[in-house]
């Protein structure tokens, strides 16, 4: 089958995006000579973002072979594109092998070898360990996530051949497997930061936090297809709707787990937990979680509350742009404090997002372009197009 | 005594139609009735939308406050007593009761509050204006005003839309 290279984006915008990629390289290329701590923990943001983004898609995809789900069909080419994306995530992961002493305490041999706490972690927390535990869980997620699309794809090119597999069992596979290795990598990158202090939930956190951007981010690509008119005879203000109320639910979901962790350690109280919550409650850094809380619960849902405003895309917009902004805030609140006293926020982190944020666009739109926008075999395609809610 | 005009079909598809076309035509609609719920079928009865969120909204709002309230006066008001170190008014561990009473509330009050509105009160005793319902048939029911109701375009309608079967009823106490 021939593949469409669909130009959905114009030529100034994706000029735009290169020269956005290009400037964010570039921050990153400088600033880990002048400040490398600063751009390492801008690379590790950048880089779980993406991985976030791109596991959710995937996520997405095989959730609703799992669950049988119909309605999802005519935007399954959405959250497929994201996955696409998984690849730079890795990369950018890789890199951190670089600046691992610069941002990772405990991959320096000698303060292990004076710290009991780090020593006894050390069976886990190894730079050896790291590298091969990050290598097994991209390359599981990307492989087995590829085989899962390759199976949707088959179904549309084979116009009568043997009967197609089912991607069905390979998305359990992927879900349950792929889902523990993300809670591990939640441990490995972002929560051994500050390797002395450890939460139990802090996967199912990092989890909550990927589903509600994933989300997000397949809101504004659907908004977005619509309005240029690819998805616009498919896609209809019912299928957002369905998003809408995805999303709704999990920036709750958010909120819950996120108290869930802070009130168990406020409430026991003991010094070796309670250090994480005190770097975060005083000065800048106190305000700017309050505006975590804004930004990823409150305001998205007393906005998406109504129904009005789930069937609006206008409204709909804003929500999923705040909860973006609000993933990046909460990064930003696990990583930063580990190794500032006061926030940092300058041209280095908004390039760097900036090109993260690009490159994800660019690839999003390359893979999309380049596919059938719409499963055409697919046995529920006709429920999906008939949605009603 | 009231006089009803009842049409069964065999599918859904067929059903929503001619629901749509009755309406049109002016006719009086007292309800239509399912084996499983039909989407599409509120919008062409001309149904407004339920009001039984906001009044899950209120009594969610009402159990918040309770909960808020009630951890409040317990511990801080009527018998205060220091746990663990904790100030008096400890918001943060009031959270998970709060929760829970805004579900309970929430709940409780939306199921109680259907019930009471559709009257599916236990002990009452069902109106079954056509059997086959309760299998597999949609049926739409037609209240019959004796002036103005037009019988020839009511079982015109239910032709073209492939009606299985259409018959008056007499309202039975």
């Amino acid at each position: 089958m021939t593949t469409e290279n669909i130009n959905i984006l114009t030529y100034p915008q994706k000029l735009w995006l290169k020269i956005f990629m290009g400037l964010g390289v570039l921050t990153f290329a400088i600033s880990v000579f002048t400040d490398p701590t600063r751009a390492w923990l801008n690379l590790l943001l950048s880089g779980y973002f993406l991985t976030g983004i791109g596991f959710c898609g995937m996520m997405m995809v095989a959730i609703h072979y799992v669950s049988n789900s119909g309605w999802d069909v005519v935007i399954r080419r959405v959250p497929e594109a994201m996955f696409s994306v998984l690849p730079i995530g890795f990369v950018a992961m890789l890199l951190l092998f670089f600046g691992m002493h610069d941002i990772y305490e405990w991959s320096h041999a000698d303060v292990v070898a004076n710290d009991p706490i780090l020593a006894g972690k050390s069976a886990w927390l190894n730079p050896m360990g790291f590298m091969i535990r990050m290598v097994i869980y991209f390359v599981f997620w990307i492989w087995v996530g590829r085989k899962i699309i390759s199976r949707s794809h088959a179904i549309d090119l084979d116009v009568d051949s043997s009967q197609p597999k089912s991607p069905t069992g390979l998305s359990a596979f992927w879900l349950y497997i792929g889902g523990i290795m993300f809670i591990f990598s939640s441990f490995d990158w972002i929560m051994s930061l500050e390797p002395h202090w450890f939460s139990t939930i802090f996967g199912l956190y990092n989890f909550s936090g990927m589903f509600t951007s994933g989300l997000a981010f397949i809101m504004i690509a659907v908004i977005f297809l619509r309005r240029t008119g690819i998805l616009k005879d498919t896609v209809k203000i019912d299928h957002l709707y369905e998003l809408s109320r995805y999303l709704f639910g999990f920036v709750t979901f958010w909120v819950y787990i996120w108290f869930s962790q802070h009130m168990l350690i406020w409430y026991a109280n003991i010094p070796e937990e309670t250090v994480y919550y005190i770097k975060r409650h005083v000065g800048v850094f106190g305000s700017l979680t309050v505006v975590n809380i804004l930004l990823n619960w409150l305001i998205p849902f007393v906005i998406l509350l109504f129904r009005k405003t789930k069937r609006n895309e206008k409204s709909l917009l804003i929500a999923a742009s705040l909860v973006l902004v609000g993933r990046w805030v909460d990064l930003y609140m696990m990583i930063f404090p580990s190794h500032m006293e006061t926030p940092v926020f300058s041209l280095i982190e908004v390039l760097m997002f900036a090109g993260t944020l690009a490159a994800f666009i660019w690839v999003f739109i390359k893979d999309f372009g380049s596919k059938k926008t719409l499963p055409e075999k697919d046995p529920y395609l006709e429920e999906s197009l008939q949605l009603h809610t | 005594m009231k006089k009803y005009f009842v049409v069964s079909f065999d599918n859904e598809y067929d059903l929503v139609n001619a629901t749509q076309e009755f309406k049109n035509s002016g006719f009086t609609l007292l309800d239509a009735f399912t084996p499983y719920a039909v989407h599409g079928l509120d919008k062409a009865m001309g149904l407004k939308p339920s009001r039984l969120s906001k009044i899950c909204f209120m009594f969610a709002f009402i159990g918040l406050t309770i909960g808020l309230y009630g951890q409040y006066w317990i511990s801080a008001v009527n018998w205060p007593i220091n746990i663990g170190g904790k100030p008096w008014n400890s918001l943060p561990g009031f959270m998970p009761i709060a929760f829970e009473t805004t579900v309970l509330f929430a709940g409780l009050g939306t199921v109680f509050t259907l019930l009471w509105r559709t009257g599916v009160l236990p002990g009452r005793k069902p109106k079954i204006y056509a059997p086959d319902v309760t299998d597999d048939r949609f049926v739409i029911v037609l209240t019959k005003d004796l002036r103005s109701f037009n019988s020839e375009k009511a079982e015109e309608i239910s032709t073209i839309h492939h009606a299985v079967e259409w018959q008056e009823k007499l309202e039975s106490e």
